[in-house]
């Protein structure tokens, strides 16, 4: 059974996983962190949280990896997940016109930037909620209350 | 044959010889006219001028001028002359159907006019400004597709007769040429623009991704802060400071590094002890190397003499090298990074940042130089290495890296001696 009010904190930044520690704090919530992706899968494996808070560009395992394997275990399948990033391309902001158009004139030649191609993948694993960095503490609070079981 | 026959036929024989020559001059002049329209597509300007230049040599006129038009304020744009009224006449302009070339343009069709004070079309206003006395006139368009965007203007044939024929389609052959040499900058430009537009693009998003982690880095320093003093009964702790601080530091760094890739930023050149610098840079991080429990040790060469740099380029360089080996060992504890300077090939000074870190693989290698690549995560803004090689190039320098995945990375400046 999951830890009724644990939540995963998953971030390679000191500075937001203090920030976010301090959030939850206090606003009366348990907490654990994991640095990387392969400490978040062991984490899930071991603590079984309530909701995950998951940043998506994090050297060793990204957080899209962490989505993705979530998605497919049966048993971390209906934990909540929230994804919390920098990226523009979660904000709803369309920061890649300049690149969408050029790939309209030249076909397939021009790469995808890497933040369509999180786009992409976030559509395909749909976490539960995307909250874009600079966090708003008060929105973060309504999105996890709204999500935990 | 009668002596007269003799000298009728050496008369006409050097009247074919002449005017033989005359093709041939021309002919070479439209050669040449051609290869300067396929040589120099990506400057309109440039090609224009030369055109209008051949063109008063191949016609053998007193002036020539490109005439354009400026369908945004419906204007005819002079905007490459020859002839002795050219400086005057460069801020000229007709209204988009005055004038012959104004007609020629309207009608899209060649006009001749070897008489123009017969010509009601003539626009006195040039001469009256210049004057310049315009005895003939001879305008072809330059129609782009079903578009005409101009046309070449042609003054005062040189001999009596005024303009023939062959002077017509002569022009009418050049005017064809220019009209696609137009075309061909046209289409580079379009495909610049989105190319352009398309690298804004990237960099923007890069941008706002750095800003953005920064940012959350201010609020929660700022969270922190108001969530401790709160709380405090005594002192407040600093660690909301410390984030404030942090983060004001790095977004500082950002602009520096922007900066530093803009192509603006010039050079300072001066004579500089690069063992100075190195030494300084290694000063200033060995408290960072401590921190993490790396080891920070410099060998500098201390024969080395002093060459001209720009110090804070350089400096930025070391620094950026630095900062990254460090963060290569954050997770090795007690890995050393060794900063070291030297003469190699017998007059290139180099300065090597070695690290013991978790290295590079080969797919990560080819991209480390490109703006925004990053495997940093959170804490790279991906514009460290892309400056650094900025830099390093505008010294006629070379940078080269050396990686092996767990075992480390070795990073190389090779500057010139004197």
């Amino acid at each position: 059974m999951p830890d009724a009010q644990k939540i995963l904190v998953v971030d390679d930044s000191e500075d937001h996983i203090m920030f976010t520690s301090q959030i939850l704090e206090d606003n009366g919530f348990q907490y654990t962190v994991a640095r990387n992706g392969s400490e978040a899968l062991d984490a899930l494996q071991k603590e079984r949280p309530a909701l995950v808070l998951l940043d998506i560009l994090m050297p060793r395992k990204s957080g899209l990896n962490v989505l993705k394997k979530m998605r497919e275990d049966p048993d971390l399948n209906s934990i909540p997940v929230i994804v919390v990033s920098g990226s523009g391309e979660i904000t709803g902001v369309d920061m890649t016109t300049g690149q969408e158009e050029a790939s309209e004139s030249y076909g397939d030649d021009v790469a995808r930037t890497y933040g369509e191609f999180i786009h992409d993948k976030l559509e395909d694993f749909k976490p539960d909620a995307l909250i874009s960095k600079p966090v708003d503490p008060a929105n973060l609070i309504t999105k996890i209350n709204e999500l935990l079981p | 044959m009668s002596k007269g026959d003799i000298s009728k036929m050496t008369i006409n024989r050097q009247k074919i010889d002449q005017s033989s020559r005359v093709l041939e001059q021309e002919l070479l002049g439209l050669i040449d006219t051609a290869r300067l329209i396929h040589s120099s597509i990506h400057s309109l300007d440039k090609l224009m001028t030369l055109i209008v230049q051949k063109t008063t040599e191949i016609l053998n006129v007193e002036a020539c001028s490109a005439v354009m038009r400026d369908s945004e304020k419906n204007r005819l744009i002079f905007y490459a002359l020859t002839g002795e009224k050219a400086s005057v006449l460069s801020t000229f302009e007709l209204a988009e159907d005055e004038g012959v070339v104004g007609w020629c343009i309207t009608e899209k069709s060649t006009i001749v006019t070897n008489k123009v004070g017969d010509d009601p079309q003539f626009s006195h206003r040039a001469d009256e400004m210049t004057g310049f006395v315009t005895r003939s006139i001879l305008c072809v368009p330059l129609l782009v597709d079903d578009d005409c965007v101009g046309a070449l203007e042609i003054i005062n044939k040189k001999n009596k007769g005024g303009f023939n024929k062959r002077d017509v389609l002569l022009a009418e052959g050049i005017a064809d040429q220019v009209a696609v040499a137009i075309q061909n900058v046209q289409l580079a430009q379009a495909a610049l623009k989105a190319e352009r537009r398309a690298a804004i693009g990237e960099a923007v998003s890069g941008v706002a991704h750095c800003l953005k982690n920064m940012l959350n880095g201010l609020q929660g320093g700022l969270y922190v802060l108001k969530s401790d003093v709160t709380k405090a009964t005594g002192d407040v702790p600093d660690r909301g400071f410390e984030m404030l601080d942090r983060n004001m530091k790095r977004l500082i760094d950002l602009a520096q590094d922007m900066l530093s890739c803009s192509k603006d930023r010039k050079p300072e050149y001066e004579l500089t002890d690069i063992n100075e610098i190195s030494g300084s840079v290694v000063e200033l991080m060995q408290q960072r190397a401590q921190e993490q429990g790396s080891e920070l040790r410099f060998i500098p060469d201390e024969s080395l003499d002093e060459i001209m740099v720009d110090p804070k380029g350089i400096y930025r360089c070391i620094l950026n090298l630095i900062s990254n080996a460090l963060d290569a060992c954050k997770e090795k504890n007690g890995a050393v990074v060794n900063v070291s300077t030297g003469t190699v090939n017998t007059n290139e000074i180099v300065i090597r940042i070695s690290d013991q870190g978790c290295g590079m693989a080969e797919a990560t290698l080819h991209s480390i130089y490109e703006p925004f690549f990053s495997n940093k995560g959170s804490d790279g803004t991906g514009l460290g290495l892309s400056v650094t090689r900025k830099i390093v190039e505008e010294h006629n320098a070379r940078i080269e890296v050396d990686s092996v995945v767990n075992k480390g990375t070795t990073f190389s400046i090779y500057l010139p001696g004197q």
